[in-house]
């Protein structure tokens, strides 16, 4: 899978996790640039961003992504 | 050995003055045994077995978890060992911390059930273990940041007993990570003359918060307290709502202070304070408030908690049921329920601290469940989250909100708690009980009215900073670098007030307990 197949695929999760049509997501995106990113929601995004692409992150990994850049790269190590 | 006693800095000024003069390689050995010295002139020295146990508990689980990394990616038995070897780790050192702190919480819980049936348990006394809240969670953080793979294991357990017993952090914290500070531990630290005076400013401005405003505040509230048949009905909140500055210049100005010691060592220890008083929201506020045992608490309980199997199972029956939006937060609130019981209960053996952390939890599932018909209202009354009388109403409804748990913080008991808040509501007003207040604002025990001057001015002072803080502007921070002037002017007058707090009585540090 490519990296914009992966954003193309990924900004639809973030668009149904956070119930908003307008959120396009890059690799500079952190919880600070979506208002509803909060530690409340983070594990509801983890779990169908893991579920849309089939993949599991291990808890040292959700507690360690500091943007969606790095997100993307995980899923990138495990399609 | 408190940290604002003259015995801790002279401590301490010794060990910088051997440190700064010793190669790297034996650096942090002397920082292991000044720690191990720190600890016997602290509790029991036999009590060092505690942590002793912790740590070598802790380092061979994650030699295990290092030497079959590869083979757990492979084969399902290896897994299950380090899956094993895991649980077994966490339950010996929670089960430690358990024991330690919690046992009389649960005889004196048994007594009061079942006290009818004839079976009372003894209180049991152990030998009082000193900063086992603070160790545990640091190593269980390390044992589980091994085990998921982030951190590399500590090949040698004197240097993860070093990250245990810190001493600056060693009694208050803050909980830092084997990833913040491992490193940094073991470096080579030379005399450096500018972080040694930031470190010195540092604790001179956490000196100003204990000695200026917490000691003195502490005067006021404890002789509220001591009666509250007396200073009742809207007393009550006054007196809470001076712990609450005391409880934060005390803890704050805790944190000043040894991050700044640490700081001389060259040692970057992470921030626990952020202007907190200062949030709009109680979750904000305890994003800013205690920040290391709010992150551990979210990293390691409540993240591995809401992904757990039975969680999101429960989530996706959960949003069949209720639909998406309130479905999915169900088990967000049940796992929040975990954190806020366990946050309560870290912080002492009574059910009033379970109180205090279930209390903020109910505040904030409330204000989740009704975040939409907050928004319908203010679109009706036209707020804007700009305006300025809001922005004040916001951080009023939050200093308010965090009174109210404080009062189970400070009260004796659960019982209490309840016995204080029902005084609370009594609407009598006496003009002798507010002349008894008055009397207690300008007692000799705050240092009379040049007393209640001098901490009035310290708390504008820490106030001003904490709204630079906030609102994240250096403009002042740098107007105060480059006029040399003024900046002298501001270090006479922090010196000047601390002088003249120095005869206030000393009072422990409320976090020192732990």
């Amino acid at each position: 899978m490519t990296r914009e197949e992966i954003y193309a695929k990924l900004n639809e999760v973030f668009q149904d996790v956070f119930d908003d049509d307008t959120i396009t997501v890059n690799d500079a995106t952190t919880a600070d640039d979506i208002e509803d990113w909060d530690s409340l929601e983070h594990i509801n995004l983890i779990v169908a961003v893991e579920n849309a692409f089939g993949v599991k992150f291990n808890m040292g990994q959700v507690n360690g992504m500091k943007n969606v850049g790095e997100m993307v790269d995980i899923i990138q190590e495990k399609v | 050995m408190d940290i604002t006693s003259v015995g801790f800095y002279i401590f301490t000024g010794i060990v910088l003055l051997i440190y700064w003069n010793l190669p790297q390689k034996y650096q942090w050995k002397l920082l292991l045994a000044a720690g191990a010295v720190f600890y016997c002139l602290n509790a029991h020295p036999a009590t060092i077995v505690y942590l002793a146990f912790s740590v070598v508990t802790v380092y061979y689980a994650v030699c295990y978890f290092e030497r079959t990394g590869e083979q757990a990616k492979k084969s399902q038995e290896a897994a299950a060992g380090r899956r094993r070897v895991l649980i077994l780790t966490l339950a010996a050192n929670a089960g430690l911390l358990i024991v330690l702190k919690y046992t009389n919480l649960g005889v004196h819980t048994w007594n009061r059930l079942f006290s009818g049936r004839g079976i009372i348990l003894n209180e049991v006394h152990w030998l009082e273990p000193l900063a086992v809240s603070f160790y545990t969670l640091q190593l269980i953080a390390y044992l589980l940041d091994c085990y998921w793979g982030v951190a590399p294991a500590e090949k040698n357990v004197f240097r993860l007993a070093l990250f245990a017993s810190y001493f600056p952090q060693m009694v208050s914290g803050p909980i830092s990570r084997y990833s913040e500070i491992g490193s940094q531990l073991f470096e080579k630290h030379d005399i450096d003359y500018d972080r040694v005076v930031h470190g010195l400013k540092c604790i001179a401005w956490g000196l100003l918060k204990k000695m200026a405003v917490s000691n003195r505040v502490a005067v006021v509230v404890n002789a509220m307290w001591a009666e509250p048949d007396v200073y009742s009905g809207f007393y009550i909140w006054i007196a809470a709502a001076g712990f609450v500055i005391q409880l934060y210049t005390d803890f704050s100005g805790c944190m000043d202070i040894v991050l700044g010691v640490s700081e001389c060592f060259g040692i970057y220890l992470p921030e626990n304070f952020r202007a907190p008083l200062l949030s709009k929201t109680i979750q904000e506020f305890w994003q800013r408030w205690h920040i290391t045992l709010g992150g551990w608490l979210r990293d390691y309980i409540m993240n591995p908690l809401s992904k757990s199997e039975a969680m999101v199972s429960l989530g996706k029956k959960c949003r069949e049921k209720f639909g998406k939006k309130k479905g999915k937060q169900i088990p967000v609130y049940l796992s929040m329920f975990a954190v806020w019981f366990l946050m309560g209960l870290w912080h002492g053996d009574s059910w009033s601290f379970v109180a205090q952390g279930l209390w903020f939890w109910l505040v904030i599932v409330l204000g989740q469940m009704m975040k939409g018909i907050f928004a319908t209202w203010k679109k009706k009354l036209h707020i804007s989250d700009k305006n300025f009388a809001w922005q004040m109403f916001q951080i009023v409804r939050t200093f308010l909100v965090f009174t109210v748990g404080s009062l189970f913080f400070r009260a004796d008991s659960l019982l209490d708690a309840f016995h204080r808040i029902g005084l609370s509501t009594q609407m009598k007003f006496s003009f002798g009980v507010f002349k008894d207040f008055a009397h207690l604002c300008y007692s000799s025990d705050l240092g009379g009215k040049p007393g209640l001057l001098v901490a009035a001015v310290s708390f504008l002072l820490i106030a001003a900073v904490d709204v630079c803080i906030y609102m994240k502007s250096d403009r002042v921070f740098r107007f105060f670098e480059r006029h040399r002037v003024i900046r002298w002017a501001g270090y006479y007058a922090l010196v000047f007030l601390l002088i003249l707090s120095l005869d206030i009585r000393a009072q422990e540090f409320l976090y020192a307990q732990f």
